[in-house]
């Protein structure tokens, strides 16, 4: 028994010596093996850390998986840090980036070769360092390149953008290098530092930073410090932070601003950024005119347009100051938004720009953004003779060209037997403003009513073209005023004679509105020759007899009209008298007889049968909401602006999302 | 026993006259108070069995219409002609008879039959829808003053009453929905009331409608039978017993007492619907009178239009002929009017 015991306890024991040889062997492996994992990438750390909260999950983690091929491929790291100011409090952007990546050891091989972008979004701020080989890859012109493409994918697709815009970039250069890896030092490197930038792309003169936040230079952060000043002609009336122009089109641009400037003395500024920095859109254009030292005249004349780039709060303001407020009304401010929005849904900014600026040009020199050829060509004092001979004035080419001419040869036959002059004028809007968008209604804030308006216009037509027959310009105007979506406005006006010295041919209010009326049958099918021709018939009734008569559908409704009137008092009316021509009738009840006072309740009972429940649906009560201005429309500010109310000037303001 | 009434001064006979209220002689114009002659009988009241004491009463003369059947009672016996009252036939009497109940009253007539036929004219005047040319061709026939026989009855009501209404019970909201309950309930009400001086003809040969629509008659003017008040007029000898004539009166007395308790009874429910009525009529009363009746016919186009004056009031009502193509014209005149006061209008605010 004890020799078994002691063979046991031997072999136990050689168990044990063979196990112990064999514990450090394994644990030297290990080191090895991380060792040389070290010495390649940290494969088990996000190379682009989103600490900010603004990519979807999804999508980091897709980048990221791109973004490890990157680095394999090229034995090179790419980092990106998404960060808020919060994360590094009071340090330097530049030296929270080398922080961030010594500390996790970052970077590819010995030297931790790599690139590393740091964005900061609070205060829209970017930096690039470069780390180990990085510096013989990229030259100072590479980043700028770099940078600039992350600002574009920015403006693009925000956030992501940049971050694709940076890896792709960084990548193709990296890709496009002779360099190799090297092997050496340990100690990180970075070959220059790249100064940190704003992500907008202003330069760093261009900003300051209270109390933490990053604002613009020309902001005054304590209004009680602002020295009024303004019509400052050094100013640029173009300042494209957000890179929408290229150069040839910002010259182009500002040549017509101070064209405008020149001719109206009115002062016309674009400014766009890819950020408020917090502030509501509103009133940092506001701030940004009066600040800047913008406005002609003591009133301040003139017009901001702001276009916010900035994906979370996209959006073009404009302001008007001084007497340009009384042109900048919601009909005009509404039109020239419009303008911009169609060229800027497709991207096209210089388009948007342009046109807006022929827009202020026309609202500032004649007081409306569309203003028609004939009346250009009247006020510059042009010779009218060819508007003159033009009876179908058609500018929304609605009427092909053979009915056309057919139709001017009934106007001239028309007006040759009846001497008087007729005219047809086909257009889209009047005073910038279609029928669809109220051409004819009337808006409290525009002074005059819709049928003011028009006939205003239409005057105005007749006398800048000069029609008329005679010394007194006797003649007859049709307006037809439709739009693409089929709203339509009519109106007939009468001149000189034709609006009656001779009683049988008076155009009176009520044959304009006969005229108006037949010509309205249909003309929301976009058949106009049918409307013209219709309306020259019964004009031609009209100059022959003296009226206009009415269309057979009219008579068949007023006679069912006279009917169901006939109807309703002859049925009243005889059953009237029916009830009066009663005859004897057999009593049924003993009503009169009845001794008052006997009737008497000498017992009751009240069984409850069952119950019946009505049910009433009730509208629910909507919460009433007031659209408050909001001084500080980002929670990312603690700013708010104020410069109307520091500087005392009044404006007028349109916003609009796109 | 035939009663004649003959003037003392000169023995002509003597007819009563409704403006004075009393005898007047048309030969030597003397005026006699009918206290002068005979006292009547003074009526009995409260017989519930009215048919059977009926029978006992003292007989009056009844004379037999042969054109029509009609039986009428006259004051005297009479050699003359008669018109009868129903058919408007001059008739010969050519039978008298006896036994006439007697009636418990009488309510004399109060108007002269003078104008009567200026009262029918003014009541078919303002009347639509009359044949063309009745205004012109129409002919009243002459008049006759008859006392019709009636029935007035006095009854209690009483018994049970079921309606079915429903009232408002509470209101609640679920949801966006608001509701409202509504209860149901079976309503029984044990009732009494009381009806008094109920007035049915208790002839066959008057025609209710007529005898209803004349109404009502101030039976506080109600005096004892007097033969001597039929002087100058006849009256009709009733052929409805009361058992037939209760029918009638019980039915309308029902349909009253279920409509007051519908009212009075019901309060704090609406929709109230009957949905059975026991009621039940005791009568405490029946009394048979004699209420005058001025009868005239009115012919055009050889159709007789009846009418009634009450002879207490004057109340006018009788049957009208009605002309469907006098309606149309109406109908078509008012037509044209609206329709042209429409074109008018529409004419207005066109030209203007």
């Amino acid at each position: 028994m004890k020799k078994n015991r002691m063979k046991r306890i031997l072999a136990l024991l050689l168990v044990c010596l063979l196990a112990l040889f064999m514990l450090p062997t394994a644990a030297l492996a290990d080191d090895e093996e991380q060792s040389e994992v070290q010495k390649q990438w940290r494969s088990d750390l996000y190379h682009v850390g989103d600490f900010y909260d603004v990519l979807a999950e999804d999508r980091l983690i897709a980048i990221n998986h791109e973004n490890d091929e990157y680095i394999v491929e090229t034995m090179f790291d790419y980092v990106v840090l998404i960060v808020g100011q919060s994360s590094y409090g009071d340090s330097v952007l530049t030296d929270y980036t080398d922080e961030i990546y010594r500390k996790n050891e970052l970077g590819y091989g010995v030297n931790h070769d790599g690139i590393c972008l740091c964005l900061d979004g609070d205060r829209v701020n970017l930096t690039v360092r470069l780390y180990g080989r990085a510096w013989e890859i990229f030259s100072k012109e590479d980043v700028d390149q770099l940078i600039s493409a992350v600002r574009q994918g920015y403006r693009d697709a925000g956030y992501e953008g940049a971050v694709s815009a940076f890896l792709s970039g960084a990548h193709e250069k990296v890709k496009a290098s002779e360099s190799v890896p090297t092997n050496g030092t340990k100690s990180y490197v970075a070959s220059f530092d790249t100064t940190y930038v704003s992500l907008n792309g202003s330069e760093p003169a261009t900003l300051q930073i209270v109390d933490g936040q990053v604002l613009p230079s020309w902001y005054v952060t304590d209004p009680s410090t602002f020295v009024d000043f303004h019509n400052d002609e050094n100013e640029p009336r173009l300042i494209d932070l957000a890179d929408l122009l290229t150069p040839a089109e910002e010259t182009k641009i500002k040549a017509k601003l101070a064209n405008i400037r020149k001719e109206t003395n009115q002062d016309v500024v674009i400014y766009t950024d890819i950020t408020s920095y917090g502030m509501d859109n509103e009133l940092f254009a506001m701030d940004f005119y009066v600040y800047k030292g913008y406005g002609v005249g003591s009133e301040f004349d003139g017009l901001v347009l702001f276009i916010n780039m900035d994906p979370d709060n996209r959006e073009m303001v404009s302001a008007s100051f001084g007497l340009t407020r009384t042109l900048f009304t919601q009909t005009m401010s509404s039109r020239l938004d419009d303008i911009l929005y169609d060229h800027l849904v497709n991207k096209d900014y210089y388009g948007a720009f342009d046109e807006w600026t022929d827009g202020v040009d026309n609202l500032l020199k004649y007081g409306s953004v569309d203003i028609p050829d004939w009346y250009k060509a009247y006020r510059s004092g042009e010779d009218m003779s060819a508007y003159r001979s033009t009876k179908l004035f058609d500018d929304i080419d609605g009427i092909r060209d053979a009915d056309a001419e057919r139709i001017e040869k009934e106007i001239a036959r028309l007006a040759e037997k009846y001497d008087t002059d007729i005219v047809v004028y086909l257009s889209d809007e009047a005073y910038s403003l279609k029928p669809s968008q109220g051409l004819y209604e009337d808006y409290p804030s525009d002074m005059d009513p819709g049928e003011e308006r028009i006939n205003h216009y239409l005057d105005t037509f007749w006398e800048a073209c000069g029609y008329g027959f005679g010394e007194d310009h006797r003649g007859i105007l049709i307006g037809i005023f439709v739009d693409e979506s089929s709203s339509y406005k009519i109106q007939v006006r009468g001149y000189g004679n034709a609006t009656g010295t001779s009683r049988a041919k008076k155009l009176s209010k009520n044959a304009e509105e006969r005229l108006e009326s037949v010509t309205l049958l249909n003309l929301g099918s976009g058949d106009y020759d049918y409307n013209v021709n219709r309306y020259l018939s019964f004009l031609g009734k009209f100059l022959r007899y003296g009226f206009v008569p009415h269309s057979t559908g009219t008579r068949i409704f007023w006679a069912i009209l006279c009917a169901i009137g006939g109807l309703i008092v002859a049925s009243t009316t005889t059953s009237r008298a029916k009830a009066k021509n009663r005859t004897v009738k057999e009593a049924v009840a003993a009503d009169a007889n009845l001794v008052q006072r006997s009737f008497q309740i000498m017992g009751g009972l009240d069984t409850l049968l069952g119950v019946r429940v009505e049910r009433k649906y009730i509208e629910p009560r909507e919460s009433s909401s007031s659209s408050t201005r909001s001084s500080s429309g980002s929670s990312h500010s603690s700013y708010s602006s104020h410069s109307s109310s520091s500087s005392g000037r009044s404006s007028s303001t349109s916003r609009r999302k796109f | 026993m035939i009663q004649e009434q003959k003037c003392p001064n000169c023995g002509g006979a003597l007819t009563f006259d409704p403006a004075s209220g009393k005898l007047h002689c048309e030969y030597c114009d003397s005026v006699f108070d009918i206290e002068q002659f005979q006292q009547p009988q003074q009526p009995q009241v409260n017989r519930v069995e009215r048919d059977q004491a009926m029978q006992q009463m003292a007989p009056l003369p009844i004379s037999i219409c042969r054109s029509c059947g009609a039986e009428v009672v006259t004051p005297a016996q009479t050699t003359g002609a008669l018109t009868c009252p129903y058919c408007g036939n001059n008739i010969v009497l050519t039978q008298q008879f006896t036994g006439m109940l007697k009636p418990d009253g009488i309510v004399p007539f109060s108007i002269m039959p003078d104008h009567l036929a200026e009262s029918v004219q003014k009541y078919y005047k303002g009347r639509k829808f009359l044949p063309k040319g009745f205004f012109s061709k129409n002919k009243i026939g002459p008049v006759t003053g008859v006392y019709v026989p009636f029935w007035i009855f006095d009854c209690d009501v009483y018994g049970e009453l079921t309606f079915r209404g429903e009232k408002t019970g509470k209101s609640y909201r679920e949801g966006n929905y608001e509701c409202t309950e509504y209860e149901q309930y079976r309503i029984h009400r044990n009732v009494s009331m009381s009806f008094q001086d109920l007035a049915l003809d208790a002839s066959k040969r008057m025609e209710n409608d007529l005898m209803d629509s004349i109404q009502p008659y101030d039976l506080t003017k109600i005096v004892p039978f007097d033969v001597r008040y039929l002087a100058g007029f006849v009256a009709d000898r009733f052929d409805e017993a009361s058992s037939e004539s209760r029918q009638r009166s019980d039915a309308r007395m029902k349909t009253t007492g279920a409509n007051v308790a519908m009212q009075k009874a019901t309060q704090g429910y609406y929709s109230v619907s009957i949905s059975s009525n026991q009621l039940q009529v005791n009568m405490r009363r029946a009394r048979y009178v004699l209420l005058p009746v001025y009868l005239l016919n009115l012919s055009f186009e050889g159709t007789n239009f009846k009418f009634a004056v009450n002879g207490q009031t004057g109340k006018v009502e009788g049957k009208l002929p009605y002309s469907k193509l006098e309606e149309k014209k109406y109908y078509w005149k008012r037509f044209a009017a609206g329709a042209g006061a429409v074109a008018a209008i529409i004419a207005l605010i066109v030209l203007l």
